[in-house]
């Protein structure tokens, strides 16, 4: 195969095919068998070896995939299955004492949990503001500093300014990080969109979030919680809960607070 | 006879106690896994089930070695369920539900032999040298070759481009000889 059609293959694969090109590059996939080949197995060699993807592609010998499948009807895998059941039950158990240890924290999460009912049944339906405010949880982003990137000035600027609420310094330094690929993607993307919210440039938060969702990124559902959260403080209640609905019926992400909300907005 | 034997044989003998050390040593590190990457407790104890009962299967099937320790083998087969599980959800949303109504059984063989294919994978890019496997893995990562250059301390862009191509040529044939590779495609 020629090199131009591999570094073709490996653009198209990073998102990288200018638009107008990407009919041509269709055409020559159903038109020409070793460029259709080649392709998928370029394919597989991402979606394999990238840490953060998946190859979810079922093209697997029949024979060995009916052994399998046998293998988990049969009575001993059933056996096990009812085994692993009982052993999770046993290890819930043990685990109890150490929980009730922390009954405080349960009592106070509890009444917590009292009050928003409350709020919610008598106090319904929420403001959409209202419910943004009482929802965001700024802090819920994992922290950038795992993963054996390296802190930097930048990045330890950048978090201060965003946990101080100085969101007008944050969110410049975050995109410089963005654009350094050393930090993990997504929850930059998460920082950078929350700032722009906070700061009412919402056609950038939009944008950002648009762009962590169709991203191919281990936490891109992250970013439909937040552009629901979004369209809240939007005033946009239509608009949120039709992100609401789909977080709830993919089991994505905080889908269920986004169940609660859909219930608050009745 | 070595740990990860015991607990191989635990599985395929559906030994109780054993089976309840697995589970006293090994899922609190998958649970952490899995909270920290965005799921609930309930797709912990999911994940964690759903791959010892591939490993038992797997090693009903046929006999194999785990290189490393148990632990480290079982912690990376959950980790992979997980990214295939939050990769299939995020799709779900636009699939048709037909496609997500599969027999259990044939779900789970699809889990167990996607995860053989990773290995193979896996395994033939650590068999290449350590700098096209470096090089390798900034370009699955997506890394701009901006910063690949600037990575690998490489010249220009277009040295950075042509060992990628090298590097994944290498790969490529390795892979292709592989024996489990072509074993496991559709004939």
């Amino acid at each position: 195969m020629k090199e131009e059609d591999l570094i073709l293959i490996a653009k198209k694969l990073r998102g990288e095919l200018p638009e107008a090109e990407e009919n041509a590059f269709q055409q020559r996939l159903t038109t020409d068998t070793e460029f259709q080949e080649k392709y998928h197995f370029e394919k597989h060699l991402i979606e394999n070896l990238n840490e953060n993807d998946w190859d979810l592609t079922e093209n697997f010998n029949q024979s060995a995939m009916e052994e399998y499948a046998q293998l988990y009807r049969s009575q001993k895998t059933q056996e096990l299955k009812e085994i692993l059941e009982q052993a999770k039950f046993r290890f819930k158990e043990k685990e109890l004492p150490k929980r009730t240890l922390q009954w405080p924290w349960y009592a106070a999460a509890a009444v917590i949990l009292l009050l928003i009912t409350t709020i919610f049944l008598f106090d319904s339906p929420r403001s959409s503001n209202e419910l943004y405010h009482a929802y965001l949880d700024k802090t819920e982003i994992p922290s950038l500093s795992h993963r054996g990137a390296a802190i930097n000035g930048t990045l330890t600027q950048a978090l201060q300014f965003y946990k101080e609420g100085a969101y007008d310094k944050a969110l410049p330094l975050f995109k410089q990080l963005e654009g350094s690929g050393e930090i993990n993607r997504a929850t930059l993307l998460l920082y950078q969109g929350i700032s722009e919210m906070e700061l009412d440039r919402v056609n950038e938060a939009e944008e950002t979030f648009d762009l962590l969702i169709n991203s191919d990124l281990m936490d891109a559902s992250k970013g439909y919680w937040f552009k629901a959260l979004l369209y809240l403080r939007m005033d946009k209640p239509e608009k949120a809960k039709e992100i609401l609905e789909k977080i709830k019926a993919g089991s994505l992400y905080n889908y269920q607070k986004a169940e609660q909300i859909l219930n608050a907005l009745k | 006879m070595t740990d990860s034997t015991r607990y191989l044989n635990a599985l395929v003998n559906n030994d109780v106690k054993t089976i309840n050390e697995i589970y006293e040593q090994f899922y609190p590190n998958v649970k952490r896994y899995i909270l920290h990457r965005s799921g609930q407790e309930v797709d912990a104890e999911d994940i964690f089930q759903q791959v010892l009962l591939q490993i038992s299967v797997r090693y009903r099937k046929q006999k194999f070695e785990v290189k490393a320790d148990f632990g480290g083998y079982l912690f990376i087969a959950c980790a992979n369920r997980w990214v295939s599980e939050v990769k299939k959800r995020s799709t779900r949303v636009t699939t048709p539900l037909h496609e997500s109504l599969k027999d259990d059984a044939v779900e789970q063989s699809l889990a167990l032999l996607q995860q053989e294919r990773w290995e193979v994978f896996k395994e033939n890019l650590d068999k290449i040298s350590e700098s096209c496997r470096k090089v390798l893995k900034l370009f699955f990562a997506k890394t701009p070759y901006k910063k690949i250059v600037t990575e690998m301390g490489y010249s220009s862009e277009t040295v950075a481009r042509q060992r990628v191509f090298k590097c994944k040529a290498m790969l490529t044939e390795s892979i292709k000889n592989d024996p489990r590779y072509n074993s496991l495609k559709e004939l």
